[in-house]
């Protein structure tokens, strides 16, 4: 069952067309990577996926609801996609607890305890249980990430949008947080990852995708793109990444 | 013996002629007897517009003032006998009184009986509609609507006349005020009534106004008893023609009636000015004519004078001291009802303004240190500074100078900055009104006078031309009154005579300076604290709002943020003050004290600066954070509430607290509209004490510490913000 699709997905910026029709579709329990070189459009397409970017053209369709149509309610759409972004940005005046739980106590109204409990799971599930009443800026970089992970599942969501996760950690952190999304794939959510980890890629990918200058170059299993690229632009990527 | 029977008669005869002509004479004693006695003059009881008692239980009215003003003109005395109005018939009739005065038309019938005198106005039916009706402007705009009428009168005629011509629905009344009303109330479209009692009732505040002039009808006159007081009719006559032509007539007639053509702008104002108590504007610093003492009460020639008038008048009136020049542009605005300050009557002010019978004469004098023999004539002055207080007769004097010779002018708004100015030697010399100087010199200022005072222009008490002329006339009556008991001469020996005062003695260091003037200095903290607070308060609220505005993608938000900062940081707050207290009366018809105006400036000012601070707070805000809430399912709105404003209000919180203390410091400019606070304080202690240069470091580090223990406490809120 296709979860999230992109329909010809158009995105510029002023005069620069960074998207140049996007097709994708992404299966329920799918884990999709996007690989590709700097500037190639890999994050401002995930960004498109929720709309955090407008779209120029195209369509954008999770679970059948279409973003990209002006009555749709966004926010509605949104609490069912999780978001990690590179810089996790985490809210700083409140503590990880508040974090996590700040959507559903505005949008659900979840009672003090049931949040307690849900926050606790969470933390539990990405190991950060006895940082719960820290503040973000006493925690490392992994540390914050994982926090954000467990915020992006707070809403319970199906789909789970990875920006770069792990770009701005020391090398030391990015196993905890690579485990993290290891466990979330193997529990069958459906996520769509933009990384330079080549490893985890191949590992727990479903499907890559290998984007350049705002094109889908190569897209199919990780043992296929990784190691027999069909196209000239993927081979030149990989010689120099691997 | 025919000539001795001839001579008999010629002797009868001689003792006839004797007789007859002692008899004559006898009785033009008794006549001349009767002429100095008063004459008895009957009135109607009342009779609005024409008489009535005022609350003091005097009689008013058109026919009252104009029979005072008559008999002043002709020099005749009179005594006013009310009474019922047929009641008045009869007396005149039976000789008991010599003339009646009471609204009394002109009838063929009455003209059988009486004498009357030349009518003084016209009764005719007039035409009255809503104020807010531009639609009838004459009788044809009549047609299809409805008109009200009083059962039985002359408008009720001529409203039957007006049905005959257009198709006119007419609603009976069987009083006045249910036929105001009515038309008040919408229900008909016009009134028709009695020129000078619809005019009346508009100038008591019915929100009526005249759109066109006033039919003919039956002439109101003065009269005597058939072939009686013929004297008094001619005195009668030749007075209404002598107050005719020198105004006197008109100004009665706009005190009561209000005309066709400036209806609502009297009426309202006026009557609420006759109901409450009169805001009289005068200077804050201008010894010996206003200024405080050291229980902050208002003395002075200007303060005793207006109390002993109004005393004597008995009107109730308040005291509104500000800037000469703001004061009279408040008197222009009718922000206040007249000003009492000093005021010199020139030409120039009396276009604009009408002024009392002057109370004090004071012509410019030239004023230089006292160690200064250089100056002693005014062809010394050239090359040389002059102080001057702007808007005044000696501004004026020196400007004439400044053009027969090289002179240097140095404006001040206060006196007693002016004489600071000499004082420590900025200006050679200062022009200020005699009195003043030589007041301000025997206090112990260090000046002289090196020449003699110019002849001045006299000095009144005034009221916006055409506007509060029953308030003059009070003043004009009240100051003969107070002149005659001596009050007057009590009060110049208080201020212009003896030097010894209570007032000198006030102590010299700053400690003594500060332990006197304490409460008046903390009243003036007291009120710059409430206008930061409040002004500080809605511009918190009010800059968040526009802060948001420019921060959203919305287009218009952001013009209309745009445009409110750019235009109101592009006013200084001088102007806008101005601006409020001055114009917005003028362009809105609104009254603004003072201090609201001043809250209303503060916040509008404040509110640009804070509003581009939220919108430079919110910027600093990464946009990871919004985004990342967005990405949560949470809109907008909640966002920003819940995660970005958090965020920037720490971030903008050291830019607050500076804009906390610059609003504190900018209450001070509020001072030019009159608001005494701290910096007014300061300036009104000086004016009395001359001890500028102390009372400023007073001043000065009161706001120091105020604005140091202020900021100390906003970082101690700020610190356990961020501690959260």
């Amino acid at each position: 069952m296709t979860k999230l699709k992109t329909e010809n997905l158009h995105k510029t910026f002023g005069k620069f067309e960074v998207l140049k029709g996007l097709d994708l579709e992404v299966q329920e329990g799918e884990v999709v990577v996007i690989i590709g070189p700097s500037g190639s459009g890999k994050s401002t397409y995930l960004r498109c996926m929720n709309l955090l970017e407008d779209v120029n053209d195209g369509k954008v369709i999770v679970d059948d609801h279409d973003l990209t149509d002006p009555s749709q309610n966004i926010n509605k759409v949104r609490e069912n996609i999780g978001m990690v972004f590179q810089q996790f940005n985490l809210f700083p005046h409140l503590t990880v607890m508040e974090n996590i739980l700040l959507a559903p106590k505005q949008l659900k109204n979840i009672s003090k305890s049931e949040g307690r409990k849900l926050g606790m799971s969470l933390l539990e599930s990405v190991g950060m249980e006895d940082k719960a009443d820290a503040y973000p800026n006493s925690l490392s970089g992994g540390q914050q990430q994982r926090a954000a992970i467990a915020r992006a599942l707070a809403m319970d969501p199906d789909i789970l949008l990875f920006d770069e996760p792990t770009s701005a950690l020391d090398p030391e952190m990015v196993g905890d947080v690579l485990g993290v999304m290891q466990n979330l794939a193997r529990e069958g959510m459906t996520m769509v990852v933009v990384t330079h980890e080549m490893g985890f890629a191949r590992e727990v990918a479903d499907r890559v995708v290998f984007m350049d200058d705002g094109n889908i170059v190569e897209i199919g299993p990780p043992s296929q793109v990784f190691k027999h690229p069909k196209n000239e632009r993927t081979k030149n990527f990989l010689d120099k990444i691997l | 013996m025919k000539v001795k029977k001839k001579s008999h008669i010629l002797i009868g005869l001689i003792f006839l002629l004797t007789l007859a002509s002692s008899l004559l004479f006898l009785k033009k004693t008794v006549e001349a007897a009767e002429q100095s006695d008063p004459y008895i003059i009957a009135t109607d009881v009342t009779f609005a517009p024409f008489e009535y008692q005022n609350e003091d239980g005097e009689y008013i009215g058109i026919d009252i003032e104009l029979l005072a003003a008559i008999a002043e003109d002709q020099g005749f005395e009179y005594e006013l006998r009310p009474m019922n109005f047929s009641a008045g018939l009869q007396a005149l009739e039976g000789n008991q009184v010599d003339g009646m005065i009471a609204a009394m038309s002109i009838t063929p019938e009455r003209e059988e009986s009486f004498d009357f005198s030349e009518p003084y106005i016209d009764a005719g039916p007039v035409l009255a509609v809503h104020e807010d009706n531009d639609e009838i402007t004459s009788y044809e705009d009549l047609d299809g609507k409805t008109l009200a009428v009083k059962i039985g009168t002359t408008g009720a005629q001529f409203a039957d006349d007006l049905a005959e011509d257009y198709d006119i629905t007419i609603n009976q009344f069987e009083d006045s005020a249910n036929m105001y009303e009515d038309v008040a109330a919408g229900q008909a479209d016009a009134a028709v009534e009695d020129y000078p009692v619809m005019a009346y009732a508009i100038q008591q505040g019915l929100p009526l106004k005249l759109p066109t002039e006033s039919e003919e009808g039956y002439p109101v006159g003065f009269a005597v008893n058939e072939d009686q007081n013929q004297e008094l009719l001619e005195m009668f006559n030749a007075g209404l023609e002598n107050i005719q032509e020198d105004g006197t007539y008109d100004e009665i007639m706009d005190t009561y009636l209000v005309s066709s053509d400036d209806t609502d702008e009297a009426g309202t104002k006026e009557t609420a000015a006759q109901m409450d108590p009169y805001i009289i504007a005068t200077d804050v610093t201008f010894a010996p004519f206003e200024y405080q003492n050291d229980d902050n009460e208002y003395i002075g020639i200007d303060i005793d004078l207006l109390a002993a008038i109004a005393e004597d008048q008995g009107f109730a009136y308040e005291l509104r001291p500000m800037n000469f020049s703001a004061g009279l542009q408040a008197l222009e605005t009718n922000q206040v009802d007249g000003m009492i300050a000093a005021m010199s009557i020139t030409p120039e002010r009396e276009e604009s303004f009408d002024f009392s019978e002057p109370y004090i004469d004071a012509g410019p004098v030239l004023a230089v240190h006292e160690d200064n023999d250089e100056i002693s004539s005014y062809e010394d002055l050239d090359g040389k500074t002059l102080a001057v207080k702007v808007g005044t007769t000696g501004a004026q004097f020196a400007d004439e100078l400044a053009q027969e010779y090289d002179i240097t002018i140095n404006q001040f708004e206060d006196s007693a900055n002016m004489y600071e100015d000499v004082a420590a030697g900025q200006a050679d010399a200062a022009v200020e009104d005699y009195p003043v100087m030589a007041y301000a010199i025997q206090q112990g200022l260090p000046l002289k006078l090196p020449t003699e005072p110019e002849e001045g222009y006299p000095i009144g008490f005034a009221v916006n031309e055409g506007q509060n002329q029953e308030l003059l006339e009070m003043f004009n009556a009240g100051l003969v009154n107070v002149m005659e008991d001596g009050t007057y001469d009590e009060i110049m020996d208080t201020y212009l005579v003896s030097p010894e005062d209570a007032e000198v003695a006030e102590g010299t260091g700053i400690l003594s300076l500060l332990a006197s003037n304490f409460d008046a200095l903390m009243a003036g903290l007291g009120r710059t604290l409430l206008l930061t607070l409040i002004s500080f308060g809605i511009s918190l609220v009010a800059g968040t709002i526009f802060g948001l505005f420019s921060a959203t993608k919305n287009r218009a938000l952001n013009l209309v943020a745009n445009i409110y900062v750019t235009v109101l940081r592009g006013i200084p707050l001088i102007v806008l003050a101005f601006f409020m207290y001055f114009s917005v009366p003028q362009l809105f018809d609104i009254q603004l004290t003072a201090f609201m105006a001043g809250i209303i400036t503060l916040s509008l000012n404040t509110t640009a600066y804070i509003s581009e601070q939220v919108r430079g707070g919110i910027a600093a805000v990464p946009i990871g954070q919004l985004e990342a809430a967005r990405s949560l399912g949470l809109p907008y709105r909640q966002s920003m509430q819940k995660v970005v404003l958090p965020q920037a209000i720490k971030i903008m919180i050291p830019s607050l607290i500076n804009q906390l203390v610059i609003t504190l410091k900018d209450t001070s400019i509020l001072s030019v509209i009159g608001i005494v606070e701290l910096t007014q304080s300061g300036r009104i202690i000086i004016a009395r004490s001359y001890q500028s240069g102390a009372m400023w470091i007073i001043v000065g580090l009161i706001y120091l510490i105020i604005i140091t223990l202020l900021t100390k406490l906003s970082n101690l809120i700020e610190r356990s913000l961020m501690n959260d």
